[in-house]
């Protein structure tokens, strides 16, 4: 079995496929994740892709199990290769050893001198001969017939799936492609991969998922309403999935001419009452920053989303990294509190993009909810997340308040000042960006200024979040804590369970509120420890933000490594290993 | 002369006159509050001074009309459109005011808003052969008359007597935002 | 017509101002804006929670607080995105925009093509007076290319932008000019706007005298209210560049699609009803 250094007692798979110029190799993996998740299995889907918009090699990496699962694979257990045009661009992600087996038609290129020297078994096959044969059919059914032989996934759970991805172009489609997948399976008979055989399916109903489209329904449960943005990638899918849904619920979307355009809208639509967001990527959040800081200063509800991508300026847009940390804390100007949000894992994003929606509404503030290309664009089969019941409302001026002078910025125990909407009566204000008194008027005077300052602040760091702030993961008589954040957690927690498994005790803390930090909660889970902060960029931004807030120890160290490549928990465990002993 | 498409004929009922003359006169209000308030927000306490003592002049010419017909039955006149064919607004005066004004240029633009008063009652006696309308007028006049005659009194006679002209602003504007 | 036949008004202008008095330089344009502004409103009797007021930043931009409506007084030059997203997701409202000939034309000037061209039912206020007055005086896209100032001593040399030009030809379907000094006219034309089913750009020369006191004399070259509205943009357009810019009134006004919001087109059932199928779709 494969993984077997993380001697987990799940089963695993992993497979990966490639190809370039419109062979189709992501929508081999599409069908392959969608039939997997109807034999009742789990599993994650991450992609690759060359420069070009169109023709371009790309691929798939997927990672199944029989437990739901986030983790990229140590290897490739399998990897179909439909050409082999460029294939060194995916030589990070696709890693080869002597363990894994690669097919490939022999029809093209021959395998290149990487994979040859992975050691890997080769079989070519001569899929274009079948495909002569066969009208109609594409290469890349005949191989995904070969690929669900070797898994042992039965034929009827991909016409299941193709029936979802091309039933629409018509039945013949769905037969003819059937046809190739059929005459794929009998090609390549003998296998030495144990496949899904002994693996026990689960009937329970299981979603089909993306980050970013889990982002997007957590805003649509919070009562989203309007959405405003300008294509940047990995953000944009979730504007395209919220346009849909927007419209059935009555909710609107605008597209923006530029994201300075898309937060002002936003800010504008909030104003009006209604819950808002927008989604970027770092240089779209650049340029949202300005009216950011309106959104805090005129204490309008604002989420804003960042799917944060390899920078700086364009970076590497495809890939992931999570270097826009120091963006999301400390890219406004002036003293301007708002909230930074950052879900764990995909399995999480729907939960805290609701939470993040609501807590902008109550809290009359911007939050930025920061995921990247890895949590935002994987694929997921997970089990379904319920919508949270949570209460937290805009506070609106009552009506018994409506013949005394109305006060929008009023200073009041919680800090949060009730909001009136356009519409109300005998509550009109001028929200303003400049310093303002209680009344809403433009002052500079120092007393107001600072009195408007720390309410702003107060009512971000008075609140009771409750335990949703993080993941912790205590483990008993631990001297040693690991502190970790967004996309790398999933692969710390894995390395940091086994560890403890092999006799380590080590504690994990996710952080999901990254601020207003809790700080003094952190001195209590980390005084005493020996703490590692670890994080996807070469600056180590979250472990510096820690440190700044004097949240953990002085000595504590950081394990802090630039994108794109995510870690990976084999990786992981020699590197905190050496850490414990003190050598890192 | 300049036509004027929203030009309206004489003649007008009663109703009407009341309606357009409390008009004008509530634009000459609005305009000596507004420009004594930002004058004295730029520091020119004399001219604020001049236009805060107009302003209760015109509120009594109000009076005369509301007294007739008080405002909320008082007929709705488009705002634009212009009584005769002359017609400048109280507020043109108002656009060669500048916060350095001197007390002289103070006196002459409320001296020029009551003037477009007693243009715009001139040719509705003029325009108008009905004896309330007239009455009305004429009482207006008197009024008018009795303001001309307080600003002749308090006017600083000629330019030249200012007591300092030109005023020069020492300091440079302020950029703000 | 007798007294009883004439409709009394309900609203005065006053109605609409608030306790905060204005304080731009006396002489200033802004203020016959502003007092047009509250007449046209007053006139059309909307009532003052109902009225959305966004501006920029800019001694023009300031209007908001000196009205008793639902106002926002933003950042430079995003108004009108502002004004759009208020507008989509109130389209009960009328939401106008203000601000200056920086403010929408310089920092705003994507915004102002791309609001002209989605055609929302929003009223664009420009007061220009051919300056940045708020920051002292430095030439902006309308400034005539051989006013000197401090930051251009030999003047900029580039030739002015034509607003009106741009609105037409990015897709507004009322175009018009102001002039501050004509206190009816102003009015005519906001209401008119206010009125018109669709974006509304009113261009109102408006002096600044501060740091263009020459602009003083422009009451003496305006021409009020004498062009006709076309409806055909070839016309208009002709209208447009065939005057020196000192033509008041309507250039254009035309029937155009208008962008709205798809909230009342919704489907069939409750918003709890929708979400439940948006969530049944994600299902393997
Ligand atoms: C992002 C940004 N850049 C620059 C400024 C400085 N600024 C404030 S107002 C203004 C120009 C205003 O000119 P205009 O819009 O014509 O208004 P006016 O003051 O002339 O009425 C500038 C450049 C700012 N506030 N924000
Ligand atoms: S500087 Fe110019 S635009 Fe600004 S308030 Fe003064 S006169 Fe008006
Ligand atoms: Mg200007």
């Amino acid at each position: 079995m494969a993984n077997s250094l993380l001697e987990t007692d799940q089963h695993r798979l992993a497979l990966s496929i490639s190809g370039s110029g419109g062979t189709g190799a992501v929508t081999v993996g599409l069908i392959l994740l969608d039939a997997v998740a109807k034999a009742g299995f789990y599993g994650n889907m991450t992609r690759a892709f060359g420069p070009q918009i169109r023709g371009g090699e790309s691929a798939v990496m997927l990672h199944f199990s029989d437990q739901p699962i986030e983790t990229l694979a140590e290897f490739s257990e399998l990897h179909l290769a439909l050409d082999w045009v460029k294939f060194d661009r995916f030589e990070d992600e696709i890693p080869l050893t002597s363990s894994s087996l690669v097919i490939y038609d022999n029809s093209r290129e021959k395998p290149p001198g990487l994979v040859k020297e992975s050691g890997a078994t080769l079989i070519g096959l001569d899929l274009q001969a079948i495909v002569k044969t066969l009208k109609g059919s594409r290469l890349n059914m005949v191989a995904l017939g070969v690929v669900a032989q070797q898994i042992g996934l039965a034929s009827h759970f991909i016409e299941a799936a193709l029936q979802k991805t091309l039933g629409r172009k018509g039945p013949e489609v769905v037969t003819t492609s059937m046809a190739a997948v059929s005459a794929g399976m009998t090609l390549l008979t003998d296998t030495p991969l144990p496949g899904l055989a002994d693996w026990h399916p689960t009937q329970t109903p299981r979603w089909n998922i993306s980050g970013n489209e889990a982002c997007g329904l957590g805003a649509l449960r919070g009562g989203l309403k309007f959405a405003a943005a300008y294509p940047i990638t990995p953000a944009t899918d979730i504007v395209e999935y919220l346009a849909k849904p927007l419209a059935q619920t009555g909710g609107n979307l605008l597209i923006a001419e530029d994201e300075l355009a898309a937060m002002n809208m936003v800010i504008g639509a909030s104003f009006g009452g209604v819950p808002s967001m927008t989604s970027t990527s770092g240089p779209g959040l650049s340029l949202m920053t300005e009216a950011m800081g309106l959104a805090v200063a005129a204490e309008i509800p604002a989420l804003v989303v960042t799917v944060m991508r390899g920078g700086p300026s364009t970076g590497i847009p495809t890939k992931s990294e999570q270097s826009d940390l120091n963006q999301a804390l400390y890219a406004l100007h002036g003293d301007a509190p708002h909230l930074v949000i950052a879900p764990l894992n995909i399995q999480e994003s729907a939960t805290v993009s609701q939470w993040s929606l609501r807590l902008s509404e109550a809290l009359q503030t911007l939050v930025i909810l920061v995921t990247d290309q890895h949590l935002g664009q994987t694929r997921m089969i997970m089990n379904p997340v319920e919508a949270l019941d949570l209460n937290l409302q805009r506070s609106q001026p009552s009506a018994a308040n409506e013949e005394t002078s109305y006060q929008r910025y009023q200073l009041t125990e919680t800090a949060i000042s009730p909001m009136s909407i356009p519409g109300m009566t005998a509550l009109q204000y001028t929200a303003d960006g400049l310093t303002h008194s209680e009344s809403g008027l433009p002052s500079s005077r120092a007393e107001d200024h600072a009195q408007q300052l720390h309410k702003r602040a107060d009512k971000l760091s008075q609140f009771e979040y409750g335990d949703r702030w993080a993941c912790t993961i205590p483990t008993a008589k631990a001297k040693f804590t690991i502190i970790t954040w967004g996309s790398s957690f999933e692969a710390v927690k894995e390395a940091v369970e086994t560890l403890n498994r092999q006799g380590a005790a080590i504690s994990l803390i996710g952080l999901r509120l990254i601020m207003p930090l809790r700080t003094e909660t952190l001195i209590e889970l980390t005084q005493q420890q020996k703490v590692l902060v670890i994080e996807q960029n070469d600056s180590a931004q979250l472990y510096h933000y820690l440190l700044s807030q004097k949240a953990i120890p002085i000595d504590s160290d950081a394990l802090a490594e630039p994108g794109p490549l995510l870690f990976k928990p084999t990786d992981l465990m020699p590197r905190i290993q050496t850490w414990m002993e003190g050598q890192l | 002369m300049k036509t004027h498409p929203f030009l309206k004929t004489h003649n007008k009922h009663l109703a009407w006159v009341l309606a357009a003359v409390n008009e004008m006169i509530e634009e000459s209000i609005y305009y000596c509050d507004t420009f004594a308030h930002t004058l004295q927000a730029h520091h020119n306490e004399t001219a604020a001074a001049i236009f805060s003592a107009l302003s209760p002049y015109f509120k009594s010419e109000q009076e005369i009309v509301l007294a007739k017909l008080p405002e909320q039955n008082l007929p709705a006149i488009p705002p634009w459109e212009i009584p005769h064919q002359d017609y400048e607004h109280p507020a043109n005066a108002l656009m060669q005011a500048h916060y350095l004004m001197t007390e002289h240029e103070a006196w002459q633009i409320v001296t020029d808003m009551i003037q477009v008063h007693h243009c715009f009652y001139r040719d509705l006696i003029a325009n108008s052969s009905q004896k309330e309308v007239i009455d009305l007028i004429t009482s207006l006049q008197t009024h008018c008359l009795k303001c001309e005659k307080i600003c002749a009194t308090k006017r600083v006679p000629t330019k030249s007597d200012d007591p300092q002209d030109p005023i020069d602003d020492l300091d440079a504007p302020v950029a703000q935002s | 017509m007798s007294l009883e036949q004439i409709p009394v008004k309900k609203a005065r202008p006053n109605d609409y101002t608030s306790n905060e008095h204005p304080v731009w330089c006396p002489g200033c344009g802004h203020f016959f804006i502003l007092r047009a502004l509250t007449k046209a409103l007053a006139w059309l009797n909307i009532s003052k929670q109902d009225i959305g007021l966004v501006s920029g930043i800019g001694c023009s931009s300031r209007l908001p607080a000196y009205l008793d409506v639902y106002g926002f007084h933003g950042i430079h030059g995003r108004a009108l995105a502002l004004a759009s997203g208020l507008k989509l997701a109130r389209p009960d409202l009328t939401v106008i925009a203000a601000g200056g000939d920086g403010d929408g034309y310089s920092i705003g000037g994507n915004h102002f093509i791309h609001a002209c061209r989605r055609n929302m039912d929003i009223t664009y206020i420009v007061m220009d007076n051919e300056v940045y007055g708020m920051t002292k005086g430095q030439p902006s896209p309308t400034t005539d290319p051989e006013w000197h100032s401090k930051l251009a001593p030999n003047g900029t040399g580039l030739s002015s932008f034509n607003p009106m030009g741009i609105a037409l030809a990015s897709g507004a379907s009322f175009i018009a000019r102001g002039f501050s000094g004509d206190p009816n006219g102003l009015t005519k034309i906001l209401t008119e706007a206010i009125q018109h089913q669709g974006f509304s750009l009113v261009e109102i020369k408006s002096p600044c005298v501060t740091f263009r006191p020459e602009q003083k004399d422009w009451h003496k070259s305006m021409r009020l209210m004498n062009v006709t509205p076309f409806a055909n943009p070839m016309e208009a357009a002709q209208a447009i560049y065939g005057s020196d810019g000192f033509d008041t009134g309507i250039y254009y006004q035309a029937d155009s699609p208008v962008y709205r919001s798809e909230a009342s087109s919704k489907k069939n059932g409750t918003a709890s009803e929708q979400m439940d199928i948006i969530e049944k779709a994600l299902l393997v």
